[in-house]
Formats: structure tokens, C-alpha cells, sequence
């Protein structure tokens, strides 16, 4: 049991609240609320480690820590026992999440104090970030699938507003714009699932489906992963929907630090990894949905390699570490997928499970976390100082920014997975498991390959970056100064997490043992694990030194010109095709402005032409039944009343012409009248008595 | 003993009479006669049946209508009275105020 549960609603109580006291009055603080805003994430982060120690000291380590749920209010009321709450879980998962999330929002609000100092609506900027931390803790820490949903969208609407921070700049606004609508593409998924997992199991709870999912029928016990996964497709802007995310580094660094590497985008992840209890149901003799998981790990894989070879081009210092974001979110969708896999055919073949896949994703989520948003800072603490992005314009900034240079050097080695930093624990083990599962379906072998040649390239475009940054001369124009201690203090931070956060595992005894799916596993990395392990092992680290040895020589000695790359026919090629991003941007494009817009015309034109048609030939035959009406109403309705009022007018007329005012002429009615009457009474009588009757 | 049906054709002729003033005079003094004669007319007729049956009851209903006669008389030369001081005139056909 969790001592003083309720504190976990303050931690997400804390960022809401300070985001509606910047957002209503956040102009009379001093640096627009921002003090409010890390305040307040200080508190989230403090509660966040209080609920994490309990979870550790009550046996989170090695799976005795029983997940809980604090109980919310109702949001949605059902069938009683099935309404949808608006809850906490607390479990490994979603406390770790809570810390690392309240810790890099903390330390990139704190940054944030500096980078932000000089523009111009902070409050607005603080108020966007503080609800975004909000709906990120909301969403790691919801214990149903619609919570999970609402707190998502929060962060979806936190990101278009915070893309298009500069929304004067033409390129900002739709940068947002792209960004809210490719991701749109997968919440619908994601909203269908949840729509489905009601329908089935008419409860939306993590731990009610998970019991239950035998129960599916094959095809949606397919469908519904498939589904969750093409949200997270959107989020974490994998292949196809990749294409907002180099976007959307339109907005502040700071924003792309937090949003588009550290949090928002590993919330697909998360959501993969919540959606295990679909990919791999424990239930003897339920079939698990393995088409579903070759898809997940195909897509993660391919796109892995496809953002990094994106990376490799791009001159646009944020834009490079933001393929290389998408390729590392792809190492984790391939982790899981792979993980998922092995799991399911040992559970299949009834043997010990192992989620080793699961722990190594969500490993590498950990880690990734930390060293990209140390890139993205430091990348951002040298556009500060440099004033644009472009790499061409920069080099030589290790001498007027050495503790940048140096933490970004740390950020890059464990990008590129050198050992110790963390990136070659995560990813080392990643690839391990996917070769691994290449034992059960030859396919992950070709992933392995698409995932070692990603070491290779991630090496190299990570030196590639840190060489055309911080080596050489200096080609720019401006005065590069290194950055205030505001901002230079996260990034010392970081820098140690680089280091720290992979070697954590070895007090845990391996990451397994503490973020896990079914069986924890407790082992030391790299130690005790079959020898092939190390040769895997042995070959990321080689590749990442050979890429870094060909950037170092590309782009440090000159010794290889790069130019001889693109001299030849089929390198330019590649050149362009990489540059332009193998046109899928313009073929969404193209589809936007020919097949929708078409579409729209032809839309229009119907509109026009037929529903109009048919709506003004309906008015017309109104009209016409009107008319007819009218005539009707006019001629009879009207002329029999007229008729009869006319009539009455007449009569009184000529009744009145009777009251003369003559009394005269009234007394001989009256005589009249009564010698009528009198002959009427007895005027047969008269008759008889003298014409003789009977 | 003057037979009942004299007195009946003298009450009738008398009615007649009274009637044609009516509606025949232009004169309101005229018309108000010849009320009167009609009005005695019917009280003749209370007379004669009165005598002929032995009941006195006609003979008292016979002197209620003459005090009403006076009544009336003096009522309607007062009302003509105050016709000739508005109109200047009693001639019947010249006074149609009471008209649409």
C-alpha cells in the first residue's frame, strides 16, 4: 500500500494549477510566472519521487510491488462497477514515468528561464508548458484507456500551440498545423480502439481487459493492438506519419527538447507498451496476435533506418537530432515489437517467459530521454549564441562554448551508443533481442541489419553534428558567447544522467528487474548472458566507432571531402532523394493538393450542381405549392368569409333602412304583426264559423 | 238593458278610431288622443263585461285605467313639450332623431 496516496493527484494538480494561474494572470509575474511554473513542477517532481522510493521500498524492484489505483472521481457514469473514472495507477511503470517526467520538464523549465528571457509572451509560453506537463504525467499515470486518451490530446493541443509559439512566422503556423493534423491521423485510431476495447469488454481499465483478453476473437485481438499502435504511430511520428516531426521544430528548442524528445512522442511508446496485455496474452491457449506484432517491430525498424538515413544530410542542426529522434523511437517500437515476439512464442511453446524486449524499449526510453533532451538544450544554448540553425554557419564553438561543447559531446556518445554512456546499454540490448527473435521468424534477422546499419549511421550523424558545430573554424557572423548558468546548470545535469541513467542498472540489477511485463528479471548488464550477447554487443559499439571514425575523417580532418560522395551519379542521387526526404513530404503534399482538394472540387461541383439543385427545385416546388395555396386561401378561404361578412353588411343595410325614427310607421308594423297573428291563431276557426264548416 | 254586443261594436268602432289617429295624425297632441280614445275603448270593454257578468272587479280595473290614462297624458304633453322646445315642432314626421 501506498502511504498518503492522495498526494498523487497533486502531482498533476500542481503543474493544472500553475498553468491556470500563468495563463489568467501570469503578465504581473516577474519572467511571465515562469518561477510558478518550476515551482510548481518541483512539487510534482518531490511527490513523484515519494510515490517512486514507496514503489522501490515496497518491492518494485523484482515484482512484488501489487500496481494500485487511487480511485477517482466519475467522469463517465455507467452500469455501476463499470463507470469511467478519472484514477491514478501506481505501478513500476507509471511511477518511473512520473519521475522522469516531472524531472526533464523540471529541468527544461529551469533552462527554459534563460532561453526564454528575451521573448516576448513568456506567460503564454509557461502557461502551454505547464498544462503540457499536465497531460503528460496525466497520460503515464492514467489506469484506463479514455484517460489515457484525454490527457493524450492535451498533450496533442499543448503541441500544436507550443509549435506555433512564433505564429507570425508563416513556417511556425503551419508547422502546428501539420503537426496537429498528421498525429490526428492516429488518434482517430486510437479513438476507434478505445471504442472497440468498450464494446468488447465494456469496461476500459488496464487491469479488467487484461484477464479478459482471451476472450477476443482472433481478428480483433489483431485489430485492436494494430489500432493503439497507429495512435502511437501518430505520436511518435513513425513511418508513415513522420512527417510532422522535423516540422515541428519550428517552435522554441526548448519545446522540442520537452515535447518532441523527451515526453510527448515516447508516449506512443508507453501506449505500446500499456498495449502488451493485447500482443501477448498470458492465457493458456489464446493465440497471440503475431501479425500485429511483425508490424509493430517492422514499422520500428524501417523506420529507424529510414530517419537516421534523413539524418545523415540534414544541415539544420535541430532538424538532425529531430530524424534522429524519430529513428530512436523506432529502436523502441522495434524493442517492443521484438520483445513481444519472443514472448509470445515462448508463452506458445510453454516455456518461462521473458520480457527482456519490453525492458530494453522501455530502457532505451529512459535513457533516450535524457541524452536527447541534453542535445536539444545544448543544440538550443548554441542557436542562442549563434542565431540561426543552419550547421554551415557554425564550427569552432568549442573555444567560446566549452561546457556546451563538452555536455554535447556526452549527449552524442551516448546517442551513438559508446560504452558507458547509456545509449549502448538501451540499444545494445534492443538489437540483442531482435537477433533473438530472429531465431523465431527470420524476419527480425533482416531488422537486426536495419538496426546495426542505424548504429552505424547514428554514430555517424551524431559526429557529424558535433564536428560541424563545435570543431574547426568559425564561419559564421556573429559573437558566440557561452550561455548563462541558468541554462548551462540542466545541461551539467543531464550530462551526468548521460552516464548515470545507464549505469543505473547495475544497482537495480538490470532495468528488468524494475520496469517489466509479467515476470521481472533480475541480471546485471552484461553479465552472465550467452557469448553471443557479447558479439552483438562487440558489433553495435564497432559500427558506432566506425561512424564516427568516417564523420571524424569527413568532417573534422577533411581527409574523405564529402564532395566526392555526391560527384558520383548514384551518390547525388541518394543526395537528393535523402535531402528531399524521399519525397514523402511532397507526395503528402501532392495528395493534399491534388487527390483532397480534387476531391473538394468535385465535392464542390456536386454541391453546387446537384444537392443545390435538388434544394432549390424542392424551394421551387414550394413556391409553386405555395402559390397555389395562396390563390386558394385567397379565393375560397378568404371569399366564403368575406362572403358571409358581406353578406351580414348587406342585410344590416337593409334592416336599417327599417328604423326610420318614424314612430308612426313602428305602430303599423306592430297592427300589422298583430292582425297576422290573430288571423294565424284563429283564423281558421273564423273561416269555418262563416263559410261553415263541419 | 243595452245588449252586451253594442257595447262591444261601440268599444270596437271607438279602437278603430283610436287606432287610425295613431297612425294616421301627424300631430303628436292628435296622436295622444287618440291613445286615449283607445285606451277607453278597452276600458268600455272592462265596463260591459263587468255588467254583463256581475263581477265589480271590471269596474275597478276600469278606474285604474283612467287614473294610468292621466298619468300617461300628463307624461306625454310634458314629453312633447320638451320635443317642442328642442325641436320647434310636434309634427311626428318631422322628428326622426331615434334613427340609424
Amino acid at each position: 500500500m501506498i502511504a498518503n496516496a492522495w498526494v498523487v493527484w497533486l502531482i498533476l494538480l500542481l503543474p493544472l494549477g500553475a498553468f491556470l494561474l500563468v495563463g489568467l494572470i501570469g503578465r504581473r509575474f516577474r519572467e511571465g510566472g515562469g518561477y510558478i511554473v518550476v515551482g510548481a513542477m518541483a512539487g510534482s517532481l518531490v511527490l513523484s519521487l515519494y510515490v517512486f522510493v514507496q514503489v522501490l521500498m515496497q518491492g518494485g524492484l523484482g515484482g512484488t510491488f501489487a500496481p494500485e489505483t487511487v480511485t477517482g472521481y466519475v467522469w463517465l457514469p455507467s452500469i455501476p462497477g463499470n463507470e469511467i473514472r478519472i484514477s491514478i495507477l501506481i505501478d513500476n511503470l507509471s511511477s518511473l514515468m512520473l519521475v522522469l517526467v516531472s524531472f526533464l520538464c523540471l529541468l527544461i523549465f529551469i533552462y527554459s528561464l534563460g532561453y526564454m528571457h528575451e521573448e516576448e509572451g513568456k506567460a503564454r509560453y509557461y502557461a502551454e508548458v505547464s498544462l503540457f506537463a499536465t497531460g503528460m504525467l496525466g497520460t503515464v499515470s492514467a489506469d484506463n484507456f479514455l484517460q489515457l486518451l484525454i490527457f493524450w490530446e492535451i498533450m496533442g493541443l499543448c503541441s500544436y500551440l507550443l509549435i506555433g509559439f512564433w505564429y507570425h512566422k508563416p513556417e511556425a503556423a503551419a508547422a502546428a498545423k501539420k503537426a496537429f493534423l498528421v498525429t490526428r491521423v492516429g488518434d482517430v485510431l486510437f479513438l476507434v480502439a478505445v471504442l472497440i476495447i468498450w464494446n468488447e469488454f465494456h469496461s476500459l481499465r488496464f487491469d479488467v481487459i487484461a484477464p479478459q483478453v482471451g476472450l477476443l476473437n482472433p481478428q480483433l485481438l489483431t485489430l485492436i493492438p494494430l489500432l493503439l499502435f497507429g495512435g502511437a504511430v501518430g505520436k511518435s511520428a513513425q513511418f508513415p506519419l513522420h512527417t510532422w516531426l522535423p516540422d515541428a521544430m519550428e517552435g522554441p528548442t526548448t519545446v522540442s527538447a520537452l515535447i518532441h524528445a523527451a515526453t510527448m512522442v515516447k508516449a506512443g511508446v508507453y501506449l505500446t507498451a500499456r498495449s502488451f496485455i493485447f500482443l501477448v496474452p498470458l492465457a493458456p491457449g489464446v493465440q497471440a496476435p503475431f501479425t500485429a506484432i511483425l508490424v509493430i517491430a517492422g514499422i520500428g525498424g524501417f523506420t529507424t533506418l529510414f530517419a537516421a538515413s534523413m539524418a545523415v544530410v540534414n544541415n539544420d542542426i535541430k532538424r538532425v537530432l529531430a530524424f534522429s529522434t524519430i529513428s530512436q523511437l523506432g529502436y523502441m517500437f522495434l524493442g517492443l515489437g521484438a520483445g513481444a515476439y519472443v514472448m509470445a512464442t515462448q508463452a506458445s511453446r510453454g516455456e518461462e517467459v521473458s520480457s527482456a524486449g519490453y525492458s530494453a524499449a522501455l530502457y532505451h526510453l529512459f535513457n533516450h530521454a535524457f541524452f536527447k533532451a541534453l542535445l536539444f538544450l545544448s543544440a538550443g544554448s548554441v542557436i542562442h549564441a549563434v542565431n540561426t540553425n543552419d550547421m554551415r554557419e557554425m564550427g569552432g564553438l568549442s573555444k567560446a562554448m566549452p561546457t556546451t561543447s563538452r555536455v554535447m559531446l556526452f549527449g552524442s556518445l551516448a546517442l551513438a551508443g559508446i560504452v558507458p554512456f547509456s545509449g549502448f546499454f538501451s540499444k545494445g540490448e534492443i538489437l540483442s533481442v531482435t537477433f533473438d527473435a530472429g531465431a523465431d521468424h527470420p524476419g527480425f534477422y533482416l531488422l537486426y541489419t536495419f538496426g546495426i546499419a542505424t548504429a552505424f549511421l547514428t554514430a555517424f550523424y551524431a559526429f557529424r553534428l558535433w564536428f560541424m558545430t563545435f570543431h574547426g573554424e568559425y564561419r559564421g557572423h556573429e559573437h558566440p558567447h557561452e550561455s548563462p548558468r541558468v541554462m548551462t546548470a540542466p545541461l551539467m545535469i543531464l550530462a551526468g544522467f548521460t552516464l548515470v541513467s545507464g549505469l543505473l542498472a547495475y544497482p537495480m540489477q538490470g532495468f528488468g528487474n524494475l520496469v517489466f511485463f509479467e515476470r521481472p528479471e533480475a541480471g546485471f548488464p552484461l553479465v552472465g548472458v550467452p557469448w553471443s550477447h557479447y558479439l552483438l554487443e562487440g558489433a553495435s559499439l564497432g559500427v558506432a566507432v566506425l561512424g564516427i571514425a568516417l564523420a571524424w575523417s569527413i568532417y573534422a580532418t577533411k581527409r574523405i571531402p564529402a564532395e566526392r560522395f555526391t560527384a558520383i551519379r548514384g551518390g547525388a542521387f541518394l543526395y537528393r532523394m535523402l535531402t528531399r526526404r524521399y519525397w514523402i513530404d511532397d507526395v503528402y503534399d501532392a495528395f493534399g493538393r491534388n487527390v483532397v482538394v480534387g476531391l473538394a472540387r468535385g465535392l464542390d461541383w456536386f454541391d453546387r450542381n446537384v444537392i443545390d439543385g435538388i434544394v432549390n427545385a424542392v424551394g421551387r416546388g414550394g413556391m409553386r405549392v405555395a402559390v397555389q395555396s395562396d390563390a386558394f386561401d385567397r379565393r375560397v378561404i378568404d371569399g366564403a368569409v368575406n362572403a358571409v361578412s358581406l353578406e351580414t353588411i348587406r342585410t344590416s343595410w337593409r334592416l336599417r333602412q327599417r328604423q326610420t325614427g318614424q314612430v308612426q310607421s313602428y305602430a303599423w308594423v306592430i297592427v300589422v304583426g298583430l292582425v297576422v297573428l290573430f288571423f294565424l291563431m284563429f283564423g281558421q276557426r273564423l273561416v269555418e264559423r262563416f263559410l261553415g264548416g263541419p | 238593458m243595452i245588449p252586451l254586443q253594442y257595447e262591444l261594436l261601440l268599444s270596437a268602432a271607438l279602437f278603430c278610431i283610436g287606432l287610425y289617429g295613431i297612425l294616421a295624425r301627424r300631430n303628436a297632441i292628435i296622436v295622444l288622443m287618440s291613445i286615449e280614445i283607445l285606451l277607453n275603448a278597452s276600458i268600455l270593454n272592462f265596463v260591459a263585461f263587468s255588467s254583463y257578468s256581475g263581477n265589480p272587479s271590471g269596474q275597478v280595473f276600469a278606474l285604474l285605467g283612467i287614473a294610468v290614462a292621466a298619468a300617461e297624458a300628463a307624461v306625454g304633453l310634458a314629453v312633447f313639450l320638451s320635443i317642442y322646445q328642442t325641436h320647434g315642432t310636434i309634427e311626428l314626421d318631422k322628428i326622426r332623431i331615434l334613427k340609424w
